[in-house]
């Protein structure tokens, strides 16, 4: 028994449906996942993650799948950064650690980029859902799995901070 | 201009910035590969790998779920592609029991909650049943998947051999047992016992698990126990507490009831214990309370 990965992809409507949203929607999808995971390399990796899922969910409508890769793919993320706190943690006490860093190519340093990554993951979601993708406050619950009052008072809290950040003169 | 476009402006370009230079087609291919190679199979001897085939589906809908036979061979060759053989499996997520051919038709006769997996007949064993997943499969028809039964994996049964002593290895336990409860001091309060808690945890998101576990707990007393309620309670990812009350049912000295998390989200997304408080009250008013904050955790999740 060996696995042919490519085999069903030549095959599969749902491999070319996947490949038609990611040729119209790949790059903002990354960038919304870069934003919120503050690494490219990790957007990438939690993207293929949760795409690898959205493979086998045919039951899943192609037109809600950038919101539900988007949260998907940021709790990949999430995970994904705890453990590699851990092994930074690890390294720093062997002194290995700067030894081994890793760089994303073109940091983003716009002061509104900073205060939108200084959110609660949550608040953080529902704003790059809401203001990068585009969704509705329906769309954006549908995708969290949470009620609309719930999207609505992350949203508030998140514009409140995203506001006061363009008022204070933040670019 | 207003601050919300403001923001929808400058955070779309700076996506569109930190998204520069993406291709689709590597992200494509490293999902598809990554689909391939699922997480360790659910016991041992499981692949750690998901297979993917050229199978084509025939038969699909309500008349395949009626133990129809697999299909002649005749087709295979014409689908059929190289030497490949696809990993069958026990359950979603088990282990490999078998394998097939790429072009084989098969038979399938339900599929699995999230429509994943699709359960099969063997091609090389018709009384068998195995799983696949769904995107292993090409259906003759691309919509009618949908249309199947959803069914659960039939768990084997572990046979454990034991020989049973004959009747007269033992004498008989003649000793008389003793059935009376355990007797309180007059007018004393309720003793709540050790509370169980099942399962350990609960989902504020349905898809994920179970989204309600029952609490059951053992109360005496001296005089009759008329009520057993729980509170419990949680903090939230949006500030504040979920928490609900409960009057467990009771059946002899043991009391029950659920306890269901609502949907809003826990504020740590590992899991956040529920605090749980568990009040008696006998027919005199006399009351105890215990409390068990680690019995039970309620998570969040999306898949």
């Amino acid at each position: 028994v060996s696995p042919a990965a490519t085999l069903a992809a030549t095959r599969d409507p749902r491999a070319a449906e996947i490949e038609q949203f990611l040729a119209d929607h790949a790059q903002r999808l990354l960038g919304a996942l870069t934003l919120i995971t503050d690494s490219r390399a990790a957007a990438e990796d939690a993207l293929q993650d949760a795409l690898a899922k959205a493979w086998n969910r045919r039951d899943q409508p192609i037109e809600t799948l950038a919101a539900w890769l988007t949260v998907v793919a940021t709790n990949h993320a999430r995970t994904a950064r705890r453990r590699s706190a851990a092994e930074d943690r690890a390294l720093d006490r062997l002194g290995r650690r700067a030894a081994l860093q890793s760089s994303d190519p073109q940091p983003l340093d716009d002061a509104l980029v900073a205060a939108l990554r200084s959110l609660p993951l949550r608040q953080r979601q529902v704003a790059v859902l809401h203001y990068v993708l585009d969704q509705s406050v329906a769309e954006a619950a549908a995708a969290l799995g949470v009620s609309e009052g719930t999207v609505k008072t992350l949203l508030s809290r998140a514009r409140e901070r995203l506001a006061a950040t363009l008022e204070g003169g933040g670019r | 201009m207003s601050i919300d476009d403001e923001i929808r402006r400058r955070l779309q370009a700076a996506a569109d910035r930190a998204g520069a230079g993406v291709s689709p087609g590597s992200l494509a291919f490293g999902a598809r590969a990554r689909a391939g190679r699922r997480p360790g199979g659910r016991r041992a001897g499981g692949r750690p790998w998901q297979l993917f085939a050229g199978l084509a589906v025939v038969g699909l809908g309500c008349g395949a779920a009626l133990g129809f036979t697999v299909l002649d061979g005749s087709d295979d060759a014409a689908a059929g592609v190289g030497g490949e053989r696809y990993g069958l499996y026990d359950c979603p997520d088990g282990a490999v029991v078998g394998e097939a051919s790429p072009g084989d038709r098969v038979y399938v006769t339900g599929r699995d909650e999230e429509g994943g997996w699709l359960r099969i007949r063997d091609p090389r064993d018709s009384s068998a049943e195995r799983w696949v997943p769904a995107a292993a499969v090409d259906a003759d028809d691309a919509s009618r998947p949908d249309t199947l039964e959803v069914v659960e994996c039939a768990e084997p049964i572990e046979l454990v051999a034991a020989t049973i002593a004959p009747s007269d290895t033992l004498p008989p336990d003649t000793t008389p047992q003793d059935t009376t409860a355990p007797t309180l001091p007059p007018d004393s309060p309720p003793a709540v016992g050790q509370p169980s808690v099942n399962p350990g945890a609960i989902y504020g998101v349905a898809n994920c698990g179970p989204t309600t576990a029952t609490l059951t707990v053992n109360v005496v007393g001296s005089n009759r126990i008329n009520r057993v309620r729980v509170s419990w309670s949680y903090p939230t990812e949006v500030g504040g507490i979920t928490s609900g009350t409960v009057d467990l049912s009771v059946n002899g000295t043991t009391w029950s009831g659920p306890i269901t998390a609502p949907i809003n989200p826990p504020a740590d997304d590992d899991g956040q214990f529920v605090n749980i408080s568990i009040t008696a009250r006998d027919v005199k008013g006399r009351t105890s309370v215990a409390s068990a904050n680690n019995l039970l955790v309620v998570r969040y999740c999306l898949e």
